[in-house]
């Protein structure tokens, strides 16, 4: 947590400092108001959880440890332990980096400075003893100077990381952290750094903090979103699902009315046998009405069955219709999110949310209404016709039925984690096939075939083991829940038996305490499921809402400039971005690129290149600075407008499930064969398409199986032409082909860029030297920009190095090196 | 100064190249601030290193890699192949820098662990004290290990080791077996 005292959105620092520390604080003499910044961190400097405070005065850093009485502490370096330097080791005149005499850098007074409890010149140890009286003590680890921070530092470490500080031009570590901290202390380092320079600097508050938690509880949140699935509450899930039935009310309400009406049906039965039996069959008080009695029960029970039918067929409708209505809705959402999203989040979990969760929705509308309000109204309406046929022998006759409940509820609480073992234990089964056979050519060429059927013998025994433990509990359950069902029976057998024989109730009334009886075991057992069905659907309906609630971070502009005559101007004004706010990838670059220019981005790998074609894509937003389109701020053109005149021709080439003139016309479905042919001809791959058996008609299959790669990037570069954007980004679209295929391709590109302005991302500095002008980019900052020929006369040029050690091919190591062909 | 044959002409390891950091030659000290020195008899001393697993998981006591602390994108000096092999003093500078770098604890007792809304709540006794975190109820964040055991991830991508189940008490391996089928 940071707390910021100047415009802290989290109150005072006072507010936000345990009162334990506080009063060590002010035993200390150290003044509130003084400080600047606090910080905590949840690990000690041994790597111990353990809560510890940086408090950053105008001029000092305090590191301030909890320590609890009776704690373990782990014992400080024993000085003498610590052997000098090895005297005999050589020291370079012209020592290697990271090697030089100590710099001068701030000496620090430690005559007042316990540091770590380690006084260097005596090797004394020093620890404070706790207050016996205090819970817990605060002990001050550390203080150091505020310029210590100018070069404040963050590194990643396993599963955490440390802020670290410069001492005497050595960067110290001042803290540990774990891994949900991270981004709150990148954040923090921006700012002591700052601060020890003397200047102010804005924090970027993002709700893309990784691992962000609920404010109010403190739970976990799913990246990117603020809802707290806990603190929502399954009240309001539920009302947003009832929400979504709205829409079929009327039909749901005749399901319902149909429903009630067969459960007042269905208790009809019993009753007209308990006049049978009373009336016709053992008194023969009324023999004429045997046949009527057995014609109506004959005509309830097909009256109930016709009802269950109509009612059946109109609920699976509506469950169909509200899931398809749903699975529209949040494909739609997903494909309007923006690329951001798509790069924090698997694809796997996403079809997961479209196709598994929508249908356990499905489920939820019948079970709502056949699997909790159905049987609860049946319970309730039966216990009261026992009650009104005699009171007595209901209370004996329903007193194992709370048992069989509870025995009902415990039993799927048991299963259902068996259950789920099971479908994962499938789901691994079914993801290892996947990889094996899918890289059977690999599997094959190192000769593994034993060690993967001895994986999949794991699995598979892993699947029968799961299987067997719901199979067992299922083999126990039916017969324990039958005895007990079977008590009751007895009960009414025993107890219902002997009024009989005293006289006290008929032989009908007993019997139809067992038709009675036999009705409510169903509602009973699928009552003690309400739980376990709820949560299911409860969570699969959060998940939906939760990508439904989660907004586009490239927000659409609400008076949309006409783009209008597109030229095809791009320019970077003081652009800085970061994937991860406070992490920037590009740093304030500025550049412009006329139309039809074509103007290529080199740099090492991470520089940078790919986030400018994607700021230019209007994939990203930048966190500062602007993106323009012929004078234009991207952010004020509409995204149809944008993705019109921007074209993008990706490394790694996406061909869809499809025939391949499906592929080409991608980008412009109203295409007709002839553009098509045209655009394919332009991309050099009209050949080897017509020569293909059903030509233009070929399917292809998933990311393009049956193409080569350079087959692939042609039909890419035809989607692009076809497309004819006024702007062009080539993102090292030849890096992975050969050279026959590249040669190819940029006979191609060279086609598709004329009149156009491009901007070509490659690593192969050959494939730039057609380029108008160069963009060198080095660590996120624009280095160097112009022609190759002026690049290469720039003595220690980043361009001209990289363009050196590329032309050269090493024989072997040391034997020296000579230029390649 | 005595006359050593030098084994490496270059402080730090070329592209390509793996060297293997004799135990009997390396010395570690902590300078002034804390700083972990490591000294190699005879060939370099760098002022401060930086040590990391490279197994963390699976071989925490092999394969260490020694990097320069100050020197741009930390280029590797060299690997200590296994930590047992170092003088006493050594290693135990080399643990205690090691058990402040690699934040992944073993977890001894499940004191508590809950399903909630997709997610599973824990509360862990671990060897760096008590932790409660969060992970998601799926197998995505659980990795399995070949000695019985597992690695969990949670929603912050924090990593908790889980020994061999069999070692640890009855109510642990119920409350695994039911939430993470281990």
């Amino acid at each position: 947590m940071i707390a910021h005292v100047s415009d802290s959105p989290f109150g005072d620092v006072r507010e936000r400092l345990p009162d334990s520390l506080l009063k060590k604080l002010d035993a200390d003499g150290q003044a509130i108001g003084e400080i600047r910044e606090a910080a905590a961190s949840d690990l000690k400097p041994d790597g111990r959880y353990g809560e510890e405070w940086l408090l950053v005065t105008g001029s000092q850093l305090l590191v301030y440890s909890m320590e609890e009485p009776g704690a373990r502490r782990e014992p400080l370096p024993d000085p003498s332990e610590c052997l000098e330097p090895d005297p005999t080791a050589r020291q370079e005149r012209e020592p290697a980096p990271g090697m030089e005499d100590d710099l001068c850098g701030e000496e620090l007074d430690l005559a007042d400075d316990p540091g770590d409890g380690w006084l260097p010149e005596s090797g004394m140890a020093m620890v404070e003893l706790p207050d016996p009286d205090e819970k817990v003590t605060w002990r001050l680890r550390r203080r150091l100077p505020l310029s210590t921070a100018a070069r404040a530092g963050t590194n990643t470490l396993t599963c955490g990381g440390e802020l670290t500080v410069e001492v005497g031009g050595l960067p110290q570590r001042l803290m540990l952290f774990s891994a949900a901290l991270f981004d709150e202390f990148v954040a923090l380092r921006v700012r002591i750094a700052a601060l020890a320079q003397g200047r102010e600097t804005e924090l970027e508050e993002d709700g893309r903090v990784r691992g962000s938690r609920c404010r109010d509880c403190g739970r976990a949140l799913e990246p990117g979103t603020e809802e707290c699935p806990h603190c929502t509450g399954r009240g309001r899930v539920l009302f947003r699902l009832v929400r979504l039935a709205m829409p079929y009310r009327a039909r749901l309400g005749v399901i319902l009315g149909l429903l009630l009406l067969g459960v007042g049906i269905g208790l009809v039965p019993p009753f007209l046998v308990r006049t049978l039996i009373d009336r016709v069959l053992t008194s023969g008080e009324r023999p004429d009405w045997l046949l009527p009695l057995v014609l109506s029960i004959f005509v309830l029970q097909g009256t109930r069955a016709v009802i269950n039918m109509v009612h059946g067929r109109l609920a699976v409708g509506v469950g169909s219709r509200l899931t398809t209505d749903l699975r529209r809705r949040l494909f739609a959402h997903l494909t309007g999110l923006s690329v951001s999203f798509f790069d924090r989040t698997q694809v796997g979990r996403l079809m997961t949310r479209v196709a598994q969760d929508t249908e356990e929705l499905h489920v939820f509308i019948g079970q709502a209404l056949r699997g909790f309000l159905v049987p609860g109204v049946m319970a309730v309406g039966i216990t009261a016709m026992l009650f009104w046929l005699n009171p007595v022998l209901a209370v004996y006759v329903l007193l194992p039925i709370p048992l069989v409940a509870v025995a009902t509820y415990f039993f799927y609480r048991s299963i259902a984690p068996r259950h789920q073992r099971y479908y994962k234990t499938r789901s691994r089964i079914n993801a290892f096939l996947n990889t094996c056979l899918s890289g059977i050519r690999v599997v094959k060429a190192f000769g593994q075939e034993p060690r993967e059927q001895t994986r999949f013998a794991e699995h598979n025994e892993g699947l029968r083991s799961a299987r067997m433990a719901v199979d067992q509990v299922w083999a126990v359950f039916f017969p324990g829940v039958l005895l007990a069902f079977q008590s009751s029976v007895l009960l009414v057998w025993y107890f219902g038996g002997s009024r009989v024989l005293a006289g006290e109730v008929s032989l009908g009334t007993m019997m139809a305490f067992l038709g009675y009886l036999g009705m409510l075991h169903g509602p009973v057992s699928v009552l003690s499921q309400v739980g376990q069905w709820l949560t299911r659907s409860l969570t699969s309906a959060q998940r939906i809402f939760e990508m439904l609630d989660r907004k586009p971070e490239i927000v659409e502009p609400e008076s949309p400039k006409d783009v209008g005559n597109f030229r095809g101007e791009i320019e970077f004004r003081n652009v800085t971005f970061g994937y991860v706010p406070n992490q920037p990838v590009l740093r304030d670059v500025s550049f412009r690129v006329r139309p039809g220019e074509v103007v290529g981005v080199v740099g090492r790998s991470g520089a940078g290149k790919t986030t400018l074609a994607g700021l230019t894509a209007r994939f990203y937003d930048p966190q500062k600075g602007q993106v323009l389109l012929d004078g234009r701020d991207a952010r004020t053109i509409s995204s149809a407008d944008l993705r019109r005149h921007v074209g993008l021709v990706l490394q790694s080439p996406f061909i869809f499930r499809g025939t391949i003139a499906e592929n080409i016309a991608y980008g412009k479905p109203g295409a007709n064969r002839q553009e098509v042919l045209r655009a394919a001809t332009a991309a050099d791959c009209h050949e080897f398409v017509s020569n293909m058996p059903l030509g233009y008609d070929s399917e292809v299959g998933e990311r393009g199986a049956g193409l080569s790669g350079g087959e692939k990037q042609r039909v890419s570069i035809g989607r692009a032409i076809l497309h004819d954007p006024q702007v062009l980004i080539l993102d090292e679209a030849t890096s992975s082909l050969d050279t026959e295929a590249e040669r190819l391709i940029h006979e191609a590109l060279a086609r598709l860029v004329k009149g156009r302005t491009t901007m070509i991302i490659a690593h192969r500095l050959s494939t730039l030297r057609g380029c108008d002008r160069i963009l060198v980019m080095d660590r996120g900052r624009l280095a160097e920009s112009g022609t190759h020929e002026s690049l290469m006369r720039m003595p220690g040029g980043i361009y001209r190095g990289l363009v050196e050690s590329q032309d050269r091919v090493p024989l072997k190591s040391g034997a020296g090196t000579v230029p390649a062909a | 100064m005595s006359s050593t044959t030098r084994i490496w002409q270059e402080p730090f390891a070329a592209e390509g190249e793996f060297r293997e950091l004799p135990p009997q030659k390396t010395t570690l000290t902590l300078s002034r601030g804390h700083c972990l020195r490591l000294t190699l008899e005879g060939e370099f001393s760098f002022r401060s290193v930086r040590l990391m697993r490279c197994f963390p998981i699976s071989d925490p006591e092999r394969h260490i890699s020694v990097r320069c602390a100050l020197t741009e994108n930390n280029p590797e000096i060299g690997m200590i192949r296994d930590l047992r092999k170092l003088r006493p003093a050594d290693r135990r500078l080399a643990e205690q820098h090691l058990t402040g770098s690699c934040l992944v604890p073993s977890i001894s007792e499940v004191r508590a662990l809950r399903r909630d809304f997709g997610y599973l709540y824990w509360k862990a006794e671990t060897d760096r004290g008590e932790r409660e975190f969060a992970t998601k109820d799926s197998q995505d964040g659980v990795t399995k290990l070949p000695d019985g055991g597992a690695v969990v991830t949670d929603t912050d991508e924090c990593r908790y080791r889980i020994p061999a189940v069999q070692t640890m008490s009855r109510a642990t391996r119920s409350l695994l077996a039911r939430y993470l089928f281990l």
